[in-house]
């Protein structure tokens, strides 16, 4: 939390916050969402409040609840297969463009052995290029796991059956965090459900009857509160 | 009725919800239907309607214009209705936009204007030379499924909220007075149409047909057929549609015009109480208003808000009462001076 009372804390995009940062006596000021050094400031680049330490929790923007995702390396999203090509697939994960998923990028796969991915299917996959100019690069490859994308038991891949919701980027965010795990685990002793969660704000939920994935896809649902 | 945004999971999850038991993919029950909120003003004949999360906007506006040659007598009602590019990413590709714009349009027109909600001959000022046009546009600004229930709920609020300008005939002379001649009087609103729509689905393994009470993004995304009726408060059925080739025994529909009725008086009665907490502002109530403190939607944001919009009214209104018509506002009603949107003939 910025200590200083008087300090402006909430921005707009392109806004620097050089005066906010008067309180931070650090050398070394660890940056996260939402901010960006262009011309040798400090700027924001969505709108909020500015948040965060520089040391234990990094610098942010607690933005205000967004649904529209932007692509970051090593975000794990889930997507809506859109396009299939000779060599891969176009897939919507939310943002302003369609990433690509190239088709041998999954566990094992070889020219042989590859997923034919139907469109409107939904996959589980790590963002592995991402720029603002440029479409974003996905792939259901998990470096250093042996498994193969055939049995399913990989990490990425095709998710089958379920039901998938949408929530605002913060929320799945809050989720992932320890403090969501816990609650989602807490729901999981109620009602027996695997999920994937994606940081793109879409989150897939699979439980053994139509019912069952109803009653979690509500709980979580009703449970997002905006920012 | 496939929904590009839509995952080929998502369709096949709404069915298999009703499979297990006419189950629905929001834990509705299937003649379940989503909270419903009107909201009116602050300009006369301007209404929005939330249905869950879909939203839609719509406004009346009255011009005095002439009437067709061989309908020298009536007035004209226009209806326009839109999909907003607001209301999803599917509304910003061409081809999916012209086409549904066009079915909700068709819709509306079928429900307001072939039910002859507003009643044209009542809309004449000067037979053949002088007639009242009614112009309706519709918005949708937020989509996840119904569009059409929505917008009727909203089309009929606007109308009885909507206002037109009084006259005054001596022969052939027609004097349209402004508003702050006159109180603009209501339009000739003889019934309140409300739609109740369904969506069709047929499970060919079973044979089995599922109808569920207004549909969500989700079920649209997933639906056979889709079935809207419409109906008053006066237990009136006014109209029926069905569309997709989802074959429908005669006892379903009775079963689904029962439901209309039922919902016909919900909305009504919601519309009727939202007219009343949110009346359509008089000028002459308002006492002499300068207009630098009336909000004008049609000029672009200048300078400071106006200071009615923190719902508390401005220091220059005095409130008068006509006729017991407007009642005193009190501190949270919404009470801004409508802008002068009426395009006032001269002298014909």
């Amino acid at each position: 939390m910025a200590t200083s009372e008087t300090a402006n804390t909430f921005f707009v995009p392109g806004e620097a916050i050089d005066e906010a940062l008067h309180w931070i006596d650090e050398e070394e000021i660890r940056i996260g969402d939402g901010l960006e050094e262009v011309g040798g400031r400090l700027r924001a680049t969505v709108a909020g409040a500015l948040r965060g330490d520089g040391r234990s929790v990094p610098l942010h923007i607690q933005a205000a609840s967004r649904r529209r995702y932007t692509a970051a390396r090593e975000d794990a999203v889930v997507g809506i297969v859109r396009e299939r090509h000779a060599d891969g697939f176009r897939v919507d994960v939310g943002g302003g463009e369609l990433a690509n998923l190239a088709a041998l990028a999954f566990q094992g796969a070889s020219k042989r052995n590859r997923p034919q991915l139907a469109i409107g299917s939904v996959v589980f996959a790590r963002v592995v290029f991402a720029h603002r100019d440029m479409e974003p690069e996905i792939s259901c490859v998990e470096e250093g796991s042996v498994k193969s994308w055939v049995t399913g038991e990989a990490l990425y891949g095709e998710l089958k059956g379920g039901q998938l919701i949408r929530v605002p980027l913060h929320f799945a965010r809050a989720l992932l965090h320890p403090t969501g795990t816990t609650r989602m685990t807490e729901l999981g002793r109620e009602v027996a459900f695997e999920s994937v969660v994606g940081v793109n704000g879409w989150i897939w939920i699979r439980a053994e009857s139509c019912q069952d994935t109803v009653r979690v896809a509500a709980a979580l649902s009703a449970a997002v509160v905006p920012h | 009725m496939v929904n590009e945004r839509l995952s080929r999971n998502e369709r096949e999850f709404v069915r298999s919800c009703l499979q297990e038991g006419g189950l629905r993919a929001d834990g509705r029950s299937l003649d379940g239907t989503r909270p419903l909120t009107v909201r009116l003003g602050p300009a006369p004949g301007l209404a929005e309607v939330t249905l869950g999360s879909t939203r839609c906007v719509a406004q009346v506006a009255v011009d005095a214009t002439t009437p067709f040659p061989d309908r020298p007598e009536e007035g004209l009602v226009t209806i326009s209705a839109q999909f907003s590019s607001l209301a999803g990413e599917q509304f910003t590709a061409p081809t999916w936009y012209g086409m549904r714009d066009d079915e909700l349009t068709r819709s509306i027109e079928r429900t307001m204007r072939d039910t002859r909600a507003i009643e044209s001959e009542s809309l004449c000022i000067l037979a053949g030379k002088l007639v009242w046009a009614v112009r309706i546009s519709v918005q949708i600004i937020d989509y996840d499924g119904n569009a059409l229930d929505a917008a009727t709920a909203a089309v009929s609020a606007a109308l009885l909220h909507a206002r037109r300008p009084d006259v005054t005939i001596s022969g052939d002379d027609v004097r349209i007075h402004s508003a702050e001649e006159r109180e603009p009087v209501p339009l000739p609103v003889v019934h309140t149409p409300v739609t109740a729509s369904f969506a069709t689905f047929e499970d060919t393994a079973s044979g089995r047909i599922y109808l569920a009470l207004d549909p969500s993004l989700q079920e649209e995304g997933a639906m056979d057929g889709s079935l809207s009726l419409s109906a008053n408060i006066h237990q009136e059925i006014c109209g029926i549609y069905k569309a997709g080739g989802v074959p429908l025994e005669a006892a379903t529909i009775l079963r689904c015009a029962q439901l209309t009725l039922a919902r016909a008086e919900e909305v009504t009665l919601d519309i009727q109480q939202a007219l009343r907490l949110q009346p359509t502002a008089g000028m002459l109530t308002l006492g002499s208003v300068v207009p630098d403190t009336v909000t004008d939607l049609s000029e672009p944001n200048t300078a400071e808000p106006s200071p009615t919009e923190n719902n508390a009214p401005g220091p220059k209104r005095q409130k008068r009462s006509v006729a017991g018509e407007h009642p005193a506002s009190s501190g949270d009603n919404d009470l801004q001076p409508p802008p002068n949107q009426y395009e006032l003939a001269t002298n014909h």
